[in-house]
């Protein structure tokens, strides 16, 4: 498997802060890999040090096959980038940003920037400095998408923006989808559940894990175990037991490594006298909380988990 | 070369305004320099309180101050067009190339800045009088010491700041530290020579100092480093300006000691006369003035000696010692024939007060040039405008307050730099000019020195001219409780130009034994600069 994105104990140091502590993360070549986190767990950072624009304090990274330290110049023409807090040339109309943005791509495809102008519809003799939010990310998708680059990098890409500009721009990424590889970064994990291929969860600097989205729906299940009479928790609970909670004869938790063959014996196991089990699949949103809530302790295990280590 | 030319136009047009200010000062400026040039321009009739005339004859001097200020307005939009300093910038993430990108700024600089300034340089040097294709290798000189002291660290200063706001914040640091250490040094002790003996080496560690910040803002974007090494710039600065005394080494290789035979210039003590030694309090309360006479002879026929440096050293008969490190004289050049003349130096209090009383041995060390008379052109002094080889064009001119129509001054004008040492004779009238018989009795004989030995390509400067005005002396008549009375040149005087140049350059030593430091009279003050 080619992969698109390749880190390996990537870590950068703001002064005492550790912003990104030790990343492994793997995207493959026609992922859309969506990394997700709260703000200020380290996406941007992360990002940043993809794109050379930080260098790591520890650690390596390969974009595309080559060294993070060396993506600059010419290496942007296989690279597309779009950040929320991105500048751009104000004083440029939209059409003058593309006109000019064409001569520094060989592979322009001017079919396709006029295709994603109508799309957009993207107003070509407004500067851009008058150009809404929503406007000016359309305008940032184009001047990225025209040249079909290999990889579609963006930094919060949706971030404030109404749902409609919203839905038109997930619209034009998924045209590009097929031809490219897609990495981005969200803290809204509805806006990305229901195109990404990878997620990659990051909290406070550290990844929680990094796999495939139906991986871990699949992995995760919402565990209602019925008892016959009122019990306490089991003290030999498994560390792969997120939020665990008694309620008379109810034991609930989400369990975060769930395998069909084993779990349910797991769990006939531990709780020999219960009445009935429900194993409930998870929508997104319900897994990152109760990793969220599941707290520190849980940090390791699960990244463990994620990786088929052993708790 | 796509992407370089791709860059500068998108720079030019968005800096068309910032390109139109920048030119219309240089063109203010090539139109203003021309009036204070010509002898029927050259006037002091506009001299003294503020009027719109004053204004007009003061325009060129303030638009040589504007034009460096135009390029600060245009450097730094065109290099914060696509800033390096952020994590933002909409470039960073595009397939610029930073080699390109500098070229394309180098581009927009030698377009609209060097490009305009050498135009301007050219038609000026043309308005002179001179010839400007001669002189386009001095032109280009000067346009790289310009880029040395000026152009490159607007540029260096703009890499490392995020906008216009910030850049005038670094500027106006830059000056407060240029200030500071330019105060710093006027409270050094006094006894060092000039800066400029440094000059050289301090341009070229300036130039690279200034260009790795620049190759290192656009090839790593390193903000911090970048700042690292401007603020090493300063202490280098601050060192050079602190420390310009040049070592023994330094000044033996400018000044090779006993290479001659002959000496250029003999040396002998005048204690017993009745004007001795003195000693004087000088502007610093820590340092004491002494002031040795000395008879002066020995300098040979057709040259002039000229004592640049002296270094002193006492020797007490306890074996304490003191020697100054190398000073500037502010002696006379020395012609052939013997002449009194005054050596003065100064030295800490603390060494003064240990060593007064005491019959010391003396060693003072000259460094001296010699030049040779060569070249003698004779003229007669006209209304007009005159040549004179190896000088430029020199320019009588008028209009001082009780004969607005004699001439009180002569100014002469070179391209880029000041003409080689030249020796002016001439004769003041003490009469009107419009008298119709004047006497033999009616003309004093005056002199002055214009230009310089040392012969650099260029002076640093916007304006290629250099004026040398030629203050001839005695022309001020001062007699007590009257006015002083001022002579003048009148047409048809003869003005006799001798050039010189530099024959040698070397030491030479005077010693005095058994010399008692002069008592320090308190109530003299005397102030002695060095520089």
């Amino acid at each position: 498997m080619k992969l698109a994105i390749r880190t390996e104990k990537l870590s950068r140091r703001f002064g005492k802060t550790v912003a990104v502590d030790r990343i492994d993360l793997a995207v493959p070549e026609g992922a859309i890999y969506a990394l997700v986190g709260a703000n200020g767990a380290g996406k941007t950072t992360f990002i940043k040090m993809l794109m050379n624009i930080f260098r790591p304090s520890d650690g390596h990274a390969e974009v595309l096959g080559m060294d993070a330290g060396r993506v600059a110049g010419k290496a942007f023409t296989r690279i597309g980038y779009v950040s929320e807090n991105q500048e751009m040339p104000e004083w440029m109309t939209t059409g003058e940003m593309l006109s000019y943005y064409r001569s520094f791509y060989p592979q322009w495809d001017p079919a396709l920037e006029q295709q994603l102008v109508r799309q957009f519809d993207l107003p070509l003799k407004r500067k851009i400095k008058h150009l809404s939010r929503g406007m000016r990310m359309k305008a940032a998708f184009a001047s990225s998408l025209a040249y079909r680059p290999s990889l579609i990098v963006l930094d919060e890409p949706f971030s404030g923006l109404d749902p409609l500009v919203r839905d038109e721009l997930i619209e034009g990424l998924l045209d590009r989808a097929p031809e490219t590889t897609i990495f981005l970064s969200s803290h809204d994990l509805a806006e990305i559940e229901s195109f990404s291929s990878h997620i990659g969860f990051l909290q406070e600097g550290r990844l929680l894990f990094s796999e495939e989205l139906s991986v871990l729906s699949e992995r995760f299940r919402e565990v209602t175990v019925t008892l016959e009479r009122p019990s306490i928790l089991p003290e030999n609970c498994p560390a792969s037991w997120l939020l665990p909670e008694v309620a008379d004869c109810v034991v609930r938790f989400v369990h975060s490594n769930y395998k069909q063959q084993t779990t349910e014996r797991e769990l006939v196991e531990i709780f020999p006298s219960a009445l009935n089990f429900s194993l409930d699949p998870m929508p997104l949103r319900s897994i990152f909380l109760a990793i969220a809530k599941s707290g520190r302790n849980h940090v390791q295990s699960i990244a463990n988990d994620a990786k088929g280590i052993k708790a | 070369m796509k992407q370089i030319l791709h860059i500068f136009v998108k720079d030019a047009r968005h800096q068309w305004l910032e390109i139109l200010i920048s030119l219309a000062v240089t063109l203010a400026l090539v139109f203003a320099c021309p009036s204070r040039w010509h002898s029927g321009a050259m006037s002091y009739a506009a001299s003294g309180s503020f009027s719109p005339l004053w204004l007009l004859s003061n325009l060129p001097d303030f638009l040589v101050l504007i034009v460096p200020l135009s390029w600060w307005l245009l450097i730094s939009p065109v290099i914060h067009e696509e800033r390096l300093v952020g994590d933002r910038q909409f470039w960073i993430t595009r397939p610029y190339e930073w080699k390109k990108l500098l070229a394309a700024k180098v581009l927009f600089l030698i377009a609209f800045l060097y490009v305009p300034l050498l135009l301007a340089q050219g038609v000026m040097l043309a308005e002179a009088g001179f010839t400007p294709f001669p002189s386009i290798r001095d032109l280009l000189y000067d346009s790289f010491q310009l880029t040395c002291m000026l152009v490159l660290p607007l540029v260096a200063l703009a890499t490392v700041t995020r906008n216009f706001a910030r850049m005038t914040l670094a500027v106006l640091g830059a000056i407060v530290c240029l200030i500071a250490s330019v105060l710093l040094a006027s409270n050094a002790p006094p006894d060092r020579v000039a800066v400029s003996y440094g000059g050289e080496i301090a341009l070229y560690i300036v130039l690279c100092l200034f260009l790795s910040v620049v190759i290192l803002q656009y090839a790593r974007r390193n903000v911090k480093v970048s700042w690292i090494l401007l603020a090493l710039l300063v202490v280098v600065f601050g060192a050079f300006n602190m420390g310009g005394t040049p070592d023994n080494a330094q000044m033996d290789r400018k000044y090779p000691p006993g290479q001659r035979t002959v000496a250029l210039a003999q040396f002998a003590y005048q204690g017993k006369e009745e004007t001795g030694p003195s000693a004087f309090v000088t502007q610093k309360r820590d340092r004491v003035g002494i002031s040795i006479p000395m008879l002066v002879s020995g300098v040979p026929d057709g040259t002039v000696t000229i004592p640049d440096f002296l270094k002193v050293t006492l020797q007490a008969p306890g074996g304490a010692r003191w020697t100054s490190v190398w000073q500037s004289t502010s002696m006379d050049k020395f012609f052939p024939g013997e002449r009194v003349a005054l050596e003065r130096f100064t030295m800490p209090r603390a060494v003064y007060n240990d060593f007064i009383g005491k019959p010391l041995g003396v060693q003072i060390t000259f460094a001296l040039t010699q030049a040779h008379a060569g070249n003698q052109e004779r003229l007669t002094l006209g209304q007009n405008d005159f040549a004179v080889s190896g000088v430029g064009i020199c320019s009588p001119v008028t209009g001082f307050a009780d004969r607005p129509d004699e001439i009180g001054l002569i100014a002469c004008r070179a391209p880029l730099r000041q003409p080689e040492l030249t020796l002016v004779n001439s004769a003041w009238s003490t009469v009107s000019c419009s008298c119709t018989s004047p006497s033999p009795d009616d003309s004093v004989q005056t002199a002055a020195w214009i230009g310089s030995l040392e012969r650099e390509p260029a002076e640093l400067g916007i304006v290629p001219v250099a004026i040398s005005p030629v203050n001839f002396t005695n022309q001020f008549v001062m007699e007590s409780n009257r006015p002083s009375k001022v002579r003048h040149l009148c047409p048809g005087t003869p003005l006799i130009f001798t050039r010189y140049t530099l024959t040698a350059r070397t030491q030479s030593t005077l010693w005095i034994s058994g010399f008692q430091l002069p008592r320090l009279d308190a109530g003299q003050l005397t102030v002695i600069d060095h520089d």
